[in-house]
């Protein structure tokens, strides 16, 4: 009987190397040889084929899954991202997760660390297919994002300070600034901030630094309403005074984490534990890193559970299920795996089972990665497309075909 | 089956194409500046970085806010 290659000499194996590393190929932006290369890196305005999270530092392409659940979310169809699935479904179907997948082959490499090894309930099966439809599709598009920030700070009014009658206070040097604030989203604003900067007008350079907080001010959404006036040394001279809002940064986040990304093992381990690890939390508002909570608040005002314990839990039961099964992310909770699997019958690469050549030996279903009935399902909406079934087919009856 | 597969593939090529030279999207901004236009690959990217946001049924900008300042020819008296 025909063995297979040792693991890292297989085909697929090697393939997957390879799509890792030109999909993270922003790794080198070290290297200062290829600092000319860097721009076009960072722009992620292709897509990955597989899944590989545009929130890690490294990545240069984005996830059309990331991209469809942010279009259902803020109601865009992403006609480009679409196309671009159908295209390497039309083309290659389910070969793209044994292939070109970087966390299917993650899967691969812990299913080989020695450790109890169990299979997975049929019905595990169609947890991909809910993921897809409730957590990229409805949820998204039926929730959309709890926006908050987007307070606007007008240009601010300066006078130079005058005396309050009947005290005698050292004026000298200081200026009055009065602002005025507008709440331009849906909910009301308490106890806005302000941080008045003075910026040097050469060197670009802050010179001083001041953040003013008006406890008992109320923006209601819509209006705008003058703040008291704040008492400022006057620097004028040195730089312009720059205002601004710490809640004019808006940060969107998915409500009741029933957003795919919010849970995505992949963006936890490839975005959000590189952001922890530099200190980076909620500076990219929705996507994979979980917001930081408004000051005062805890992560609480999550729930229960706070979006940072929910998505590293989901994480470490993954990364659990690996050592004990093959591919357990592929089979239950990937969306583009549910996409290319919908359609893999129709597409142009798929495998084939000749019925007459097949002795029912067992062989291919003792190395399917995905515990299928091989000879049943080879070529199906599960079948990953790996082709070890074809190789250790004694009879080579499993065959695989490239065209109409 | 072939028929499908040609036209399965024939619509996912019209997608990518019409994704990349007309998809259009109209991008507005919180300070009230003329919207911008993002086509297909300036909507992934601008997803991948969360740029945009859903207000009174538009795309806006998130980060379009940008601070406002003033000089010492703005100081009164």
């Amino acid at each position: 009987m025909t063995r297979l290659p040792p693991f890292f000499l297989r085909v697929r194996v090697c393939c997957s190397v390879i799509s890792a590393f030109l999909l993270n190929l922003a790794a080198l932006k070290p290297l200062k040889w290829l600092a000319w290369l860097v721009p076009a890196l960072s722009q992620k305005v292709l897509c990955n084929p597989g899944m590989n999270c545009h929130g890690c530092p490294w990545a240069i392409g984005a996830c059309p899954i990331g991209v469809m659940a942010y279009g259902s979310a803020v109601r865009a169809l992403p006609i480009y991202a679409i196309g671009f699935v159908v295209v390497l479904t039309a083309a290659l179907g389910r070969l793209t997760c044994a292939f070109l997948c970087p966390f299917g082959l993650l899967q691969d490499i812990l299913y080989k660390i020695p450790f109890l090894k169990i299979k997975l309930p049929r019905f595990t099966r169609a947890g991909k297919y809910l993921a897809l439809a409730l957590l990229v599709f409805i949820f998204p598009f039926w929730l959309g994002f709890e926006t908050t920030g987007y307070l606007r700070v007008n240009t601010p009014d300066i006078k130079k300070a005058v005396a309050e009658e009947g005290k005698t206070e050292d004026i000298e040097g200081l200026i009055d600034v009065v602002v005025s604030v507008a709440n331009l989203g849906p909910k009301p604003v308490e106890r806005p901030q302000v941080d008045f900067v003075y910026v040097n007008n050469e060197s670009k350079k802050e010179i001083l630094r001041l953040r003013k907080d008006f406890p008992g001010v109320t923006v209601p959404p819509g209006e705008t309403v003058a703040l008291s006036k704040v008492r400022l040394e006057n620097r004028l001279a040195e730089g312009n005074l720059s205002v601004s809002s710490p809640q004019s940064e808006v940060t969107l986040s998915s409500p009741y984490h029933l957003y795919y990304c919010r849970l995505c093992p992949v963006g936890t381990l490839e975005a959000t534990l590189p952001a922890y690890a530099a200190g980076e939390v909620g500076t990219t508002g929705v996507s994979p890193v979980t917001p930081r909570p408004p000051a005062g608040q805890g992560w609480g005002m999550y729930g229960l559970v706070s979006g940072r314990t929910l998505r590293l839990g989901i994480l470490a039961a993954f990364l659990l299920l690996m050592l004990a099964v093959s591919r357990p992310f592929c089979r239950i909770f990937c969306p583009a795996g549910a996409i290319y699997g919908l359609f893999s019958r129709i597409a142009l690469s798929r495998m084939y089972l000749d019925n007459e050549a097949c002795i029912h030996c067992g062989a291919c279903n003792r190395v399917c990665p995905v515990d299928l009935d091989v000879p049943k399902e080879v070529g199906g909406a599960e079948c990953i497309a790996c082709g070890d079934c074809m190789k250790v087919c004694p009879k080579s009856g499993i065959r695989r075909k490239f065209g109409l | 089956m072939k028929r499908l597969r040609l036209l399965f593939l024939a619509i996912g090529l019209a997608g990518l194409l019409s994704g990349l030279f007309l998809e259009r999207h109209a991008i507005y901004r919180l300070d009230g500046a003329e919207p911008a236009k993002v086509g297909g690959a300036g909507f992934v990217a601008g997803a991948a970085v969360d740029d945009f946001m859903l207000k009174d049924d538009a795309l806006y900008a998130v980060n379009s806010l940008s601070p406002n300042a003033a000089s010492a020819k703005d100081c009164k008296t």
